[in-house]
């Protein structure tokens, strides 16, 4: 097998999804997967584009022309500026995105620095590049912060990139202006690339982080430095649809559509109209979907405050996820997060993520999706107060 | 349900909506600005409306959407928009576009920039009947490969639209694109013909353009001008804007 084949390994979240199916009784509040259908306009869409025998030819390698100028629209309208024509990359979600990114900007003996804790694959896809990725350590006392100091002492003449998620993926922290562009004046001094990871963007709970949400992809002097990603798959429940897009400086972007046509040519042509439907839903639309996610949220969180020995958490201000402390001492026989999170899969058959897989600083934490629906969430909620009060001690 | 009666309930209510618009330009005489093309006629369309905006002009509707089709057009010139695509979401809309029909501004005579969307064979001569422009625009003729239409398709529908205009209406052409330039010699000698692009002669030809992270700054006809975006087609769709904005100005 070939060195980047072997450096690559399953996620744990799929790892945990793959041993919760079989048990046939169990309930997953592991992977992040919306409950929800695709809204009923997207998949009229779909259907007419197909009626209309539009969707069997490739689209063209950045995507579907119509896509990608709704999409420059899309972004103008939230402060970000770019060519349809050059500068935006319709991808196979948003895992393409960063992978086509990481193979188009960095190579073997190169550094890629991830911050933890975050999103399982990012290290997987740096490793696939030939790089290493060297993690940067969050802080968790001030709620999960960025802190640009650890990233400055984690620089080396090696390091090319930055990969960031926000909101982040599991703390659900949004990173301030000032944090971001802290970063963004750190790769334009050591002439950096920052991935940006957006697809929690739209899953903001309260009006004033919605209007305050800043991206480095909405100041022109970072341009040449960030390649913002997004996917369908969150936000409108088309995580099957596999679509996402980037969008970046011309000479990268040119860069990173020769990775992409090599990888897969283009998006699904059926899932790029699936994404111009869901650009052309009304806010109206898609509020009530959030609206739910805010009292799922609420409903996990107040489930663990009912378990105050057990879990100490901070709240998420964003995304579909909350991300508890475990006061270890009170598991018995505690050793790692990932041996709690199998114990208490094959006790009460509840799958949920452990901290340590989005690294170091996610280690004795585990995160719960609360995507789900809410009968699986009071459920799965209720099997881990179970174990907790049956099991733990 | 059946396609057929989907079909059948389709063609009802784009006649419907056509019958609307024909009450709507009847009762308001508005001025026409057409834009049509493969790609860029959101922009183009967009531009010209900030332009007349930006240059004082009352009464200029501009749908957000890109509506431009049967159905799309008359939407766009009624500004109505369904609410749900279920019996009752067209019956309100054929309620509002009627509303939208009848009201009435006396003091200001409107001006609709309109998007002309050509997919197959027969589009434009379907879009002609529902609203005829005073003055139209042609962005480009590229291949598309979601599109039905062949390059030659778009090619002869974009000459239909130029054979169509009537003397004294303007016909603005890209002529940046040889096959859209080339559409000139189709229009009536009495037609004016503006050309627009970065090309040796162009009416309203760009020059010195430098583009930065800022956007892109320009020269047109001695004037200097900055964009805060990114493309190219920014750019076309400025000079379009100059370009419509004053045919509009010596029309009225």
């Amino acid at each position: 097998m070939s060195v980047r084949g072997q450096a690559a390994e399953l996620s744990v979240i799929k790892k945990m999804e793959l041993l919760a199916a079989k048990y046939p009784s169990a309930i997953s509040l592991a992977q992040g997967i919306p409950s929800f259908d695709t809204p009923d306009p997207i998949k009229r869409r779909v259907i007419e584009a197909m009626e209309k025998g539009l969707v069997a030819k490739y689209s063209l390698a950045p995507g579907m022309l119509e896509l990608r100028e709704a999409l420059e629209e899309h972004l103008e309208a939230q402060n970000m500026f770019y060519d349809f024509e050059t500068e935006i990359v319709v991808t196979v979600g948003s895992i393409e995105a960063i992978t086509a990114t990481l193979l188009a900007t960095v190579g073997p003996g190169d550094e890629v620095l991830v911050t933890t804790p975050s999103y399982v694959s990012y290290t997987e896809s740096v490793r696939l590049t030939g790089a290493t990725p060297v993690y940067v350590a969050l802080q968790e006392d001030g709620g999960w912060r960025v802190n640009a100091r650890a990233f400055t002492e984690a620089l080396t003449d090696n390091t090319k990139a930055i990969i960031l998620c926000n909101p982040n993926n599991p703390t659900g922290t949004i990173f301030t202006k000032k944090e971001l562009e802290e970063l963004g004046e750190l790769a334009l001094e050591r002439g950096l690339i920052i991935l940006m990871d957006e697809v929690y963007r739209d899953f903001l709970y309260n009006e004033k982080d919605r209007k305050e949400y800043y991206s480095l992809a909405m100041t022109p002097r970072y341009r040449d430095h960030v390649v913002r990603i997004f996917s369908f798959s969150k936000a409108f429940a088309m995580t099957g649809w596999r679509v996402g897009y980037l969008h970046t400086a011309r000479p990268i972007a040119q860069r990173i559509l020769k990775v992409h046509d090599t990888l897969v040519t283009c998006a699904p042509v059926i899932s790029q109209y699936a994404a111009l439907a869901a650009l052309e839903m009304k806010p109206s639309e898609w509020k009530p979907y959030r609206d739910e996610y805010l009292q799922r949220r609420d409903l996990t969180c107040h489930a663990l405050q009912a378990l105050p020995e057990y879990f100490s958490y901070v709240q998420p201000s964003a995304s579909y996820f909350v991300f508890p402390r475990l006061a270890s001492k009170r598991f018995k026989n505690y050793t790692t997060s990932h041996e709690l999170a199998i114990d208490i899969l094959e006790k009460v058959k509840l799958a949920l993520v452990p901290g340590s897989a989005f690294g170091p600083s996610g280690e004795d934490h585990l995160r719960i999706s609360f995507g789900r629906s809410r009968e699986d969430i009071q459920e799965g909620l209720t099997r881990l107060s179970t174990y907790c009060t049956t099991y733990a001690s | 349900m059946p396609r057929s009666l989907k079909t059948l309930l389709r063609a009802i209510v784009a006649f419907l909506l056509k019958l609307e618009v024909k009450l709507y330009l009847w009762r308001h005489q508005p001025s026409i600005i057409a834009v049509t093309g493969v790609t860029g006629k959101t922009a183009v369309k967009r531009a010209i409306a900030e332009e007349l905006v930006a240059r004082g002009v009352r009464g200029v509707r501009a749908h957000p959407k890109c509506y431009n089709t049967d159905i799309g057009l008359p939407l766009a010139i009624l500004m109505v928009e369904p609410s749900s695509f279920s019996a009752g979401g067209w019956l309100k809309v054929l309620r509002d576009g009627f509303v939208a029909a009848c009201k009435r501004d006396n003091n200001v005579r409107e001006v609709l920039v309109a998007e002309y969307g050509v997919s197959t064979k027969g589009d434009m001569l379907t879009l002609l009947g529902i609203a005829h422009p005073h003055v139209a625009v042609i962005t480009d003729i590229v291949d598309h490969p979601q599109s039905q239409a062949t390059t030659a398709v778009m090619y002869e529908e974009m000459r239909l639209l130029a054979r169509a205009l009537e003397p004294q209406e303007t016909l603005i052409l890209n002529a940046d694109f040889e096959a859209v330039k080339s559409i000139a010699v189709v229009a009536r000698p009495s037609v004016n013909v503006v050309f627009y692009g970065r090309s040796e002669g162009s009416t309203y030809q760009a020059r010195d353009v430098q583009t930065d992270n800022e956007g892109i700054s320009f020269m047109v006809n001695s004037s200097s001008h900055h964009l805060a975006r990114h493309g190219e087609h920014h750019l076309s769709a400025a000079l379009a804007s100059f370009a419509a904005a004053d045919v509009y100005h010596a029309l009225s």
